[in-house]
């Protein structure tokens, strides 16, 4: 890898030549994934399984990932990340990634069922299906039923019943099925 | 009929029978200007019999109306409403349905423009806040969904439930000079008791607002309410003492409607906040009783704020900002 490339913007940072030879380098050893720290940017690349991006994570503070370099498409350049994304079967209990969170886009008062007596919506390990009800967002008697955008499992529920809720706030997180 | 919309010729036949109501309508007439058979005008008029309207005559002399009936039919709204005016464009009737806010729910935008009204004579399953019921004794009272597509951000939606409030009360005054009380968000008294709820529901995506559906229920004649809504609810008619047209209040609701509509879309939520502020006396220094769904505490209202949301200073001195719950006055 060449140390003193011409054209480098930055003491200590990448360019998209540097990316480019480090993934020819890959190749060549025939590396799966790869991951590098330098001057407090991280660089992250994997390459087989059929191309398929890996899933970034939905938290604001994580970064794109490299998706594996084709031919055509050369690497990204990249911002530093944090964390390290995963298949989502890795999922970790701490993080969320390949998991969607639904969040409220509401100020209000979160109510997992329709009535108080009711059964809930949805419980925890629920299979839910796109346009399943997931529960309502009260605001001045306003009800916002928040229905689930994807279809999937019901793997964390951040809300209690009755609690007060900001809008943008998570409230569930579910792992996608897998479409065939 | 139960849980369909009505045919729009059945609308025109009681249009027909209003028309006409002072005199005697022969069957045959009736069957050519609606469009249908003999049989078919028999068949309806048994149905709106069955449905409480009074009609007098059989297939053979003709029919004539009883009484005028305060059926809200559509062709008896529609030459009222203004071609510019969006509230109340389109109607889609009911005599009998389970809730008209199910109904407005489910139908698409192409189905249902802004502005759509959907009215029901009787509702079998009307519903309140949080699987309450709400009481649709048939005839008596105003149970309507209205659809609204709203050009709002679904963060800044809440403050509809406010103006659809102010608009029954303003509507109320307008059809009876009755000078009703808004109790924060909208539930509308007169003499403290209830006479309109308003159930406000919502489709939307986290930045998208597909649909804000207003279901308003306004008790206009009855006579007398359910032994568990005693001291609590009550009708226009009970307080005022005298029966009222539906129609004329249906008409006002939906002028105001119109009205306030507009007045947020182009003027914002202030123009809203300001007037509610000065319709309503749970506004300023009113000791409540206020109920959340965690807590309950007592507390005195110090106005609302932008987003319609209900300042309140606990007894204990601390300062909230309510944005769901349900105040109660204490005496």
């Amino acid at each position: 890898m060449a140390n003193k490339t011409p054209g480098r913007r930055e003491e200590g940072s990448w360019d998209l030549k540097e990316i480019q030879e480090l993934i020819d380098l890959l190749v060549d050893r025939e590396i799966a994934e790869f991951e590098m720290e330098k001057s407090g940017m991280r660089i992250r690349i994997r390459r087989g399984q059929g191309g398929e991006p890996v899933r970034t994570a939905a938290r604001a503070a994580a970064g794109p990932t490299v998706p594996a370099p084709t031919a055509e498409t050369p690497a990204p350049f990249l911002p530093p990340t944090h964390g390290t994304p995963a298949p989502a079967e890795a999922t970790a209990e701490e993080s969320t990634e390949g998991l969607y969170i639904v969040k409220s886009p509401i100020v209000g008062t979160f109510y997992g069922a329709s009535a108080p007596n009711a059964p809930p919506f949805v419980k925890l390990g629920d299979t839910v299906q796109v346009g399943q009800v997931l529960c309502i967002i009260e605001a001045m008697k306003l009800m916002n039923e928040i229905e689930s955008e994807v279809a999937g499992e019901i793997v964390r529920i951040y809300a209690e019943n009755g609690q007060p809720v900001e809008y943008g706030q998570s409230l569930f997180a579910i792992k996608p099925s897998v479409k065939k | 009929m139960p849980f369909a919309p009505t045919d729009h010729r059945l609308d025109r036949l009681i249009y027909v029978l209003v028309k006409n109501a002072t005199v005697v309508v022969p069957g045959p007439k009736i069957a050519s200007e609606v469009g249908v058979s003999r049989a078919t005008v028999w068949t309806w008029i048994e149905r709106l019999r069955e449905a409480g309207v009074r009609i007098r005559g059989h297939a053979r002399r003709g029919y004539q109306l009883a009484a005028l009936p305060d059926v809200l039919a559509p062709s008896l709204i529609r030459p009222h409403v203004p071609p510019q005016q969006q509230i109340g464009r389109k109607i889609i009737h009911y005599f009998c349905v389970g809730s008209t806010n199910d109904v407005a729910l489910e139908l698409s935008p192409r189905d249902a423009p802004h502005g759509t009204l959907i009215l029901a004579e009787e509702q079998t399953a009307g519903r309140g806040r949080m699987g309450r019921t709400w009481h649709s004794e048939r005839f008596s009272g105003i149970y309507s969904s209205i659809i609204l597509r709203p050009p709002l951000s679904p963060a800044a939606a809440p403050i509809l439930t406010l103006m659809a409030g102010l608009a029954v009360r303003e509507a109320v005054w307008a059809s009876t000079g009755l000078s009703a009380d808004i109790r924060w968000p909208n539930d509308v008294l007169l003499n403290g008791r209830k006479v309109s709820g308003i159930l406000t529901e919502m489709r939307a995506e986290m930045d998208r607002l597909h649909t804000v559906v207003l279901g308003i229920g306004i008790n206009v004649n009855h006579v007398r309410m359910p032994a568990e809504l005693k001291g609590i609810a009550s009708s226009l008619a009970l307080e005022g003492g005298q029966r009222y047209s539906r129609l004329q209040v249906l008409l006002a609701l939906l002028r105001e409607l119109e009205q306030h509509y507009r007045l947020l879309i182009e003027g914002g939520s202030s123009v809203i906040v300001e007037r509610w502020m000065a319709r309503s006396s749970y506004a300023q220094g009113k000791h409540l009783r206020v109920r959340t769904a965690t807590s309950e505490y007592m507390a005195t209202s110090a106005g609302l704020d932008l987003s319609g949301a209900l300042r309140v200073r606990r007894d204990d001195g601390q300062e909230e900002l309510l944005v769901a719950g349900e105040v109660v006055e204490i005496k």
